[in-house]
């Protein structure tokens, strides 16, 4: 049996002359949070898609705790919430759960067992017996989430669970997928625009763009890199700080300012102070600046020098 | 896979479905019912022959003709390509199960739902005969003789238009995609060669449409339903009552024979089956065209980006 709950090896998905995914290889680790990010048309969707099944790859292959994809056997294990979940217009929100339940092999009681649950879990209780074509749109998110859980999966897919949605509404189905994540031990890939939500949940990042995988890093080594301190400096002679400092710190310059990134902010706060006391120079700027993951993403997706550290870059 | 096979029989045996097909058979047996058209006192042969004839041909062209074909038709073609439209295969094939299992438990639903409308149709059209007809035990008896070659046929209609209609819903993105070709289907089966005969024939160019056999659907339906009823005996009448199935299923022809042969004062012609291409050879080449449809419907399933 693989260590990895989910692999996709190489994988490639072409719609004729677009290639969507390129040469794609995601390993996740169970019991870990994985945010996959990317902007409209990376190619997010569709590697869920094909760890769903919906679609197959043009190249490339995967497997599902050791099971090829789209088997019954993968699908068994994996929970999927699209980014536009589409509802029978006949069925109310019981009725829904019940033939998704029914559906993923749950006998009848346990069907209805679970049904209560999760409503119960997402607060749809009162709305049981509404159609869900007519709910709002972060109910039929919650609605959505429910029926990729009613089977208890191990790994949960979920495709932009916040687009679309009010805070508010964003702030729930968050809280609800991090209760989900922690009662359930659950191995999530969850994408997402909005970085400063998933910094929240996530244990690892994987960033995506054209079809590649550009960014695959634990959040923690992914966070020391993004929360390392970033010091504009400018003096009356900057070469002269530069040699004085004896390459201890990165740098880059910008525009004539010199541009520190380290995680030991302190120490060169004290340097760069001792060095201009001691040398008689004139500190024109010193302005301290923090890398959020947003930023960082917006760096990269920008195409832009980010600092380079240990965080392992695939493109 | 109960749980689709459920939902689809379910979704096949609506209450507008159930409706048009009551109505319809309701009216095919009243019309046989209230057109016996006789002025003096016929045979029993011949007045059952001649009932058992108008009960065929409503048969063929309503009870499992236009409504079953466009029933089957209609459902077959939204099997898949509704809920791909919809959006909601997407995720009915994130759940455990395999795309043929579904895809089974869909047809095996439809199947089941629409043998349920074939029989109530054919139930409806004999009580409606029954009711306005007035008919004595020894013709009803001749009636309900018919009633398994209806069912063997109503089956032949139904794999046909089911087996095709899956196909083209497993391949289309919409179900009006699918079900334009099969509507195009029932028109050629009970419609356009039947005017293009007659139209042929009053223009005197009868033999000519008679003999485009490879294509005009009408005459292969004819020749199959003509064979399901010869394996209860058979279809008989006069000439006269026969022109009917020859007009309008093509099931029939008329050969010059001898006089003395036909026994009749006033003709030399004699009304036999049309078996310019044997019926067994049309039925034969049909289940192969439902098993290829079907095998189709299977592999193109398996393979599907959603």
């Amino acid at each position: 049996m693989s260590e990895y709950c989910i692999e996709l090896n190489n994988v490639t998905k072409t719609f004729g002359k677009f290639t969507a995914v390129d040469n794609v290889n995601i390993k996740l680790e169970p019991g870990k949070v994985y945010g996959f990010v990317g902007p409209n048309g990376a190619g997010k969707s569709t590697t869920m898609a094909i760890i769903m099944g919906t679609l197959f790859p043009t190249k490339g292959n995967g497997k599902v705790f050791g099971h090829p994809l789209a088997s019954p056997e993968a699908l068994k294990v994996l929970g999927y919430s699209p980014e536009f979940t589409s509802f029978y217009s006949d069925m109310n929100c019981i009725e829904y759960l019940y033939y998704m339940a029914t559906l993923a092999g749950l006998s009848s009681d346990e069907a209805i067992k679970r049904t209560n649950e999760l409503l119960d879990q997402f607060d749809l209780k009162q709305h049981a017996n509404r159609r869900v074509a007519k709910f709002s749109t972060g109910m039929k998110k919650k609605v959505s989430l429910a029926q990729a859980m009613i089977h208890r999966p191990k790994v949960l897919l979920l495709d932009e669970p916040t687009a679309n949605l009010d805070p508010t509404s964003r702030q729930e189905i968050l809280d609800t997928v991090r209760k989900m994540v922690e009662e359930e031990h659950l191995t999530v890939l969850i994408s997402s625009h909005v970085l400063t939500e998933l910094e929240t949940i996530i244990n690892h990042v994987i960033m995506i763009d054209h079809g590649h995988i550009i960014l695959d890093a634990p959040i923690h080594e992914a966070q020391e890199k993004f929360k390392q301190g970033i010091l504009m400096v400018d003096t009356s002679n900057n070469d002269q700080l530069l040699s004085e400092l004896n390459g201890r710190y990165e740098y880059t310059l910008e525009e004539g300012n010199i541009r520190f990134a380290t995680v030991e902010m302190e120490q060169l706060k004290k340097d760069i102070v001792s060095i201009v006391f001691n040398s008689q120079l004139t500190l024109n700027m010193l302005k301290e600046e923090v890398l959020s993951l947003d930023s960082l993403y917006k760096q990269i997706m920008e195409g832009e020098k980010s600092d380079e550290g240990n965080i392992q870059k695939n493109a | 896979m109960k749980v689709i096979f459920k939902r689809t029989l379910e979704e096949t045996l609506k209450i507008s479905s159930i409706i048009i097909v009551i109505a319809a058979s309701a009216l095919g047996g009243y019309i046989l019912a209230r057109n016996s058209g006789y002025s003096t006192v016929p045979a029993f042969q011949y007045y059952l022959n001649g009932i058992l004839i108008r009960q065929h041909v409503v048969v063929f062209f309503l009870v499992n003709g236009a409504v079953l074909m466009t029933i089957v038709s209609s459902i077959s073609s939204g099997l898949i390509a509704g809920e791909v439209h919809d959006g909601t295969l997407r995720i009915l094939i994130t759940k455990p199960n395999s795309r043929s299992t579904i895809l089974m438990a869909k047809i095996l639903g439809m199947i089941t739902g629409c043998s349920i409308l074939m029989f109530l149709g054919l139930t409806v059209l004999y009580i409606s005969e029954l009711v306005f007809g007035n008919f004595d035990g020894n013709i009803v008896k001749g009636l309900l003789h018919y009633l398994p070659a209806y069912i063997i046929y109503g089956y032949i209609v139904m794999f046909f238009f089911s087996s095709l209609g899956v196909l083209l819903s497993c391949v289309a993105k919409r179900k009006v995609i699918a079900l334009l070709p099969l509507l195009v289907i029932v028109i050629m089966i009970l419609g356009l060669p039947i005017i293009v005969r007659i139209t042929m024939e009053l223009s005197g160019n009868g033999g000519m449409a008679s003999k485009v056999y490879a294509v005009d659907m009408n005459y292969h339906f004819g020749s199959m339903f003509r064979w399901c009823c010869d394996l209860f005996g058979g279809i008989h009448g006069t000439s006269n009552q026969l022109d009917i199935t020859s007009i309008l299923m093509n099931a029939f022809s008329t050969m010059t024979i001898d006089m003395d042969l036909t026994r009749s004062d006033s003709s030399s012609s004699l009304t036999v089956a049309n078996d310019v291409i044997p019926a067994i050879y049309i039925l034969i080449v049909y289940l192969l065209l439902i098993c290829i449809n079907y095998v189709s419907s299977f592999i193109i399933i398996r393979k599907k980006n959603v």
